[in-house]
C-alpha cells in the first residue's frame, strides 16, 4: 500500500508527509513535553501566518516566479490594524476589509508589472517589497499602537479546543485546494507554469492567470497579517521580514519546484510545518536560536536534493 | 584552441551588431541618463551634493555595493543569481574584524584568509549550480541561511574586534588627502573584470554560456567550470566589501549587510544586465550602484525619512527598469 503510494502520481506529497509523520512521532514518543497540548498548539500558532503566506506564495512559484513583497504586506497589515482599529466592531471590521483590500490590491500591480509591463518577477516584487515597506514605515516608523482585545482573542483563541489559527489555516488550505484542482484557473495556473508558451498558443490568456494569481497572493499575505497582528498585538513596521524568504523555503521543502508547473499547497503545509516544527524542537532542546538559520538551510538543500535525485 | 576563438569572435561581433540597434544603446546607457539627470534634480535641490568633495565621498560609499555589483553581474550573466552576497559579506565583514583584533602584522594574513574563505564559498554555490543541478535562488538562498547562522555562531551576536591604521586607510581614507582609498580599491576591480569580460577567453564564454548554455556546451565550451567560476569571483568580491567595510567601520557588525543582496541586483539589472543572460557588463552596473547610492545620499541630505528613501528606491527601481523592459 506505502509502497504503491510512495510510487503514484502523488508521490511527492506522499514523500513529505511521510518526513512530517516522522519528525512528529519520534520527539512525541521521546519527549513528553513536545506531545503536550501547549506544545502543540504552540506549534500551530507559529505555523499559521508562515503556513498561510506560503500558500500564497505556492500560487506564484507554480508560474516559475516568485512574490518577494509578501513580507512587506504582513508589515503593512499589522501597522494598519494598529492605526485604524478601535474599540467598536464596525471599525475593526472596516480595518480587516482595509487590509484584504490593500493586500490584493498591491498583489494585482504586482501581477501588472510582471504581465503587461513584462519585468522580472524578482524586479517587480524587489520594488515593490521596498515601496511598501517605506510606506509601513512612514505610517508607524516604531513598533507600537493599539490592538482592541477583541480581535486579538478572536484571532488567538480557541474554537472547541482548537486554535483558531489554525482553523484560519485549514480555511485557507481548502480554498487555495479548490482554486487549485477544482477550477478551470487553477489548470490554466499549471498550464502556464509548466510551459507558458504552450500555454498561450493553446489560447490561456496569461496576462490575466498571472494578474489573478499575484492578486491571491497580496490577499493571503494580507490575511496573514492579520493573523500576526492578532499574536503580536501590535503594528511592527519590521515584523514580516523574513516572511519573503522562508515562505519561499516552505514553498519548495513542500514539493513545488522552483521551475513551477508542478506540486501544490497541499505540500506546502508540510513544508511550513516543518520548519516550524524544527525550531520548536530546537528550542524545547535549549539550542542557540543561532543553529536555526543553519537547520533551515539544510533543511531546505536537503529536500531539493532528494527531489531533484527522485525525478533522475 | 582557434574553433574556439572564433566562437568568441562571432559572439563578440554578434553584440557588436546588437549594439548598433538603438534599444539596445539605450539599454546600455539608460542608467547613465538616469544618473545624469539625479545630478542634476541633486544640483538643483541641494547644490552641496554635487561638489566634488561629497561626490568623492559617494563613490567612496559606492564602492562596497559596486564591488559586490561586479561578482553578481558576472553570476547574473551566466543566468544565475546570488542571494548569499550579503550573508557572505557580513560574515567576512565580522571575521576580518574579530581575527585581526587590532595587531597590525595580521592585516595581510588575515584579508588573504578572508578572501579565500569567500572564494571558498562561492566555489560550494557554484558546484551546487552545476553538478546538484540546483537553481541558482534556491542553492544560494540556502547558503545565505547558513551562512547567517555561521556568522551569528562565530559572533556569539556580539561581534567584535578592532582595525588597524593600515586597513582602516584601505577603508575609510584618502590617498593624498582627496581621494577616497575604497574608490581606488573599486576602480581597480572594475577596470580588472572588464578586462576579463572583453579580452579574455573567460569573458567570451561568460557572454556564450549566459546567452545559450546547450548551444556553448555543444561548442565545446566547459559550461560548468565558467558558471562556477562566475560564483567564485561573486564570492571573492563579496569578501573584498566585506573586508573594505571592516576598514571603515573598524569593528564587526552584524547588521552591515543589510540590503546588499537586493540592492547588487537591483544594480546589475538597472545596469542593463538581463536576468535572461549573455548580455549586459560591469559598466552599467556601476552606474547602477551610483544611482542607489546618489539617491540614498539626496534623499538624506533633503532630510527624508528612511521610510520616503525606500519608497523612492522601489519606486525608481521599478521606473528604470520598466523603461527597458519592452523592449525585449
Amino acid at each position: 500500500m506505502l509502497f504503491k503510494l510512495l510510487r503514484g502520481k502523488h508521490r511527492t506529497v506522499v514523500t513529505i508527509y511521510l518526513i512530517l509523520a516522522v519528525l512528529f512521532i519520534i520527539p512525541s514518543l521521546v519527549s513528553p513535553v513536545f506531545r503536550s497540548y501547549e506544545n502543540i498548539s504552540n506549534i500551530l500558532n507559529q505555523t499559521a501566518s508562515l503556513g498561510i503566506v506560503s500558500m500564497g506564495q505556492t500560487f506564484i512559484v507554480l508560474l516559475s516566479g516568485l512574490d518577494l513583497s509578501v513580507g512587506s504586506v504582513i508589515s503593512l497589515t499589522t501597522v494598519l490594524c494598529a492605526t485604524s482599529m478601535g474599540n467598536d466592531p464596525l471599525t475593526i471590521f472596516l480595518a480587516v476589509l482595509l487590509c484584504l483590500g490593500v493586500g490584493a490590491g498591491i498583489g494585482s500591480l504586482n501581477g501588472i508589472l510582471v504581465s503587461k509591463v513584462k519585468l522580472s518577477p524578482l524586479i517587480a516584487t524587489l520594488g515593490m517589497m521596498a515601496l511598501i515597506q517605506g510606506v509601513a514605515l512612514q505610517i508607524r516608523p516604531y513598533p507600537g499602537g493599539y490592538v482592541p482585545r477583541s480581535f486579538a482573542e478572536t484571532v488567538t483563541g480557541n474554537l472547541y479546543h482548537v486554535p483558531v489559527p489554525a482553523i484560519l489555516l485549514v480555511l485557507v488550505l481548502i480554498g487555495t485546494i479548490i482554486i487549485l484542482r477544482k477550477t478551470v484557473l487553477g489548470n490554466y495556473i499549471y498550464a502556464t507554469g509548466g510551459n507558458e508558451e504552450n500555454a498561450r498558443l493553446a489560447g490561456v490568456n496569461i496576462d490575466k492567470v498571472k494578474i489573478f494569481s499575484y492578486t491571491i497572493c497580496g490577499l493571503i499575505a494580507a490575511v496573514a497579517g492579520l493573523v500576526l497582528t492578532g499574536r503580536i498585538r501590535s503594528g511592527d513596521p519590521l515584523v514580516g521580514t523574513a516572511f519573503p524568504l522562508d515562505s519561499i523555503t516552505a514553498v519548495i521543502v513542500g514539493g513545488t519546484p522552483f521551475a513551477g508547473g508542478q506540486g501544490g499547497v497541499e505540500g506546502t503545509l508540510a513544508g511550513a510545518l516543518i520548519i516550524a516544527m524544527l525550531s520548536n524542537m530546537l528550542n524545547l532542546l535549549n539550542v542557540s536560536s543561532f543553529y536555526q538559520y543553519i537547520v533551515k538551510g539544510l533543511i531546505l538543500i536537503t529536500a531539493v536534493v532528494i527531489y531533484s535525485l527522485r525525478e533522475k | 584552441m582557434t574553433k574556439l576563438k572564433s566562437i568568441g569572435e562571432k559572439v563578440k561581433y554578434e553584440a557588436f551588431l546588437e549594439g548598433k540597434k538603438v534599444g539596445d544603446v539605450i539599454q546600455r546607457l539608460g542608467v547613465y541618463f538616469a544618473l545624469f539627470i539625479l545630478l542634476i534634480i541633486s544640483a538643483i535641490l541641494s547644490p552641496p551634493s554635487v561638489s566634488p568633495t561629497h561626490l568623492l565621498n559617494v563613490s567612496r560609499q559606492a564602492s562596497a555595493l559596486g564591488i559586490v555589483g561586479i561578482g553578481q553581474t558576472l553570476v547574473i550573466m551566466t543566468q544565475g543569481i546570488d542571494l548569499s552576497v550579503a550573508a557572505n559579506l557580513t560574515l567576512i565583514q565580522i571575521m576580518t574584524a574579530g581575527m585581526i583584533l587590532g595587531r597590525e602584522q595580521m592585516v595581510i594574513p588575515v584579508v588573504i584568509f578572508c578572501l579565500g574563505v569567500g572564494a571558498f564559498i562561492g566555489l560550494i554555490n557554484g558546484l551546487g549550480v552545476t553538478k546538484l543541478k540546483l537553481s541558482p535562488f534556491v542553492m544560494t538562498l540556502c547558503m545565505m541561511s547558513v551562512l547567517t547562522g555561521v556568522y551569528l555562531l562565530y559572533s556569539g551576536g556580539s561581534p567584535r574586534g578592532r582595525i588597524p591604521a593600515s586597513l582602516r586607510f584601505v577603508g575609510a581614507g584618502r590617498i593624498g588627502g582627496v581621494f577616497p582609498a575604497a574608490t581606488v580599491v573599486w576602480i581597480v576591480a572594475i577596470a580588472a573584470s572588464f578586462i576579463v569580460l572583453r579580452y579574455s577567453i573567460f569573458g567570451r564564454y561568460t557572454y556564450a554560456t549566459g546567452g545559450s548554455p546547450q548551444a556553448s556546451y555543444l561548442s565545446g565550451v566547459n559550461v560548468d567550470l565558467v558558471i562556477i567560476i562566475a560564483y567564485v569571483i561573486s564570492g571573492f568580491c563579496s569578501a573584498l566589501a566585506g573586508i573594505l567595510l571592516a576598514g571603515y567601520i573598524g569593528t564587526g557588525s552584524l547588521t552591515v549587510g543589510m540590503g546588499y543582496d537586493l540592492n547588487s541586483i537591483a544594480a546589475v539589472i538597472m545596469g542593463g544586465t538581463t536576468f535572461a543572460g549573455g548580455r549586459g557588463g560591469v559598466i552599467g552596473t556601476v552606474g547602477g550602484a551610483l544611482v542607489i547610492t546618489i539617491l540614498f545620499s539626496l534623499l538624506t541630505m533633503l532630510g527624508i525619512p528612511h521610510s520616503g528613501r525606500l519608497m523612492a528606491q522601489g519606486l525608481i527601481i521599478i521606473a528604470i527598469v520598466s523603461l527597458y523592459a519592452k523592449r525585449k
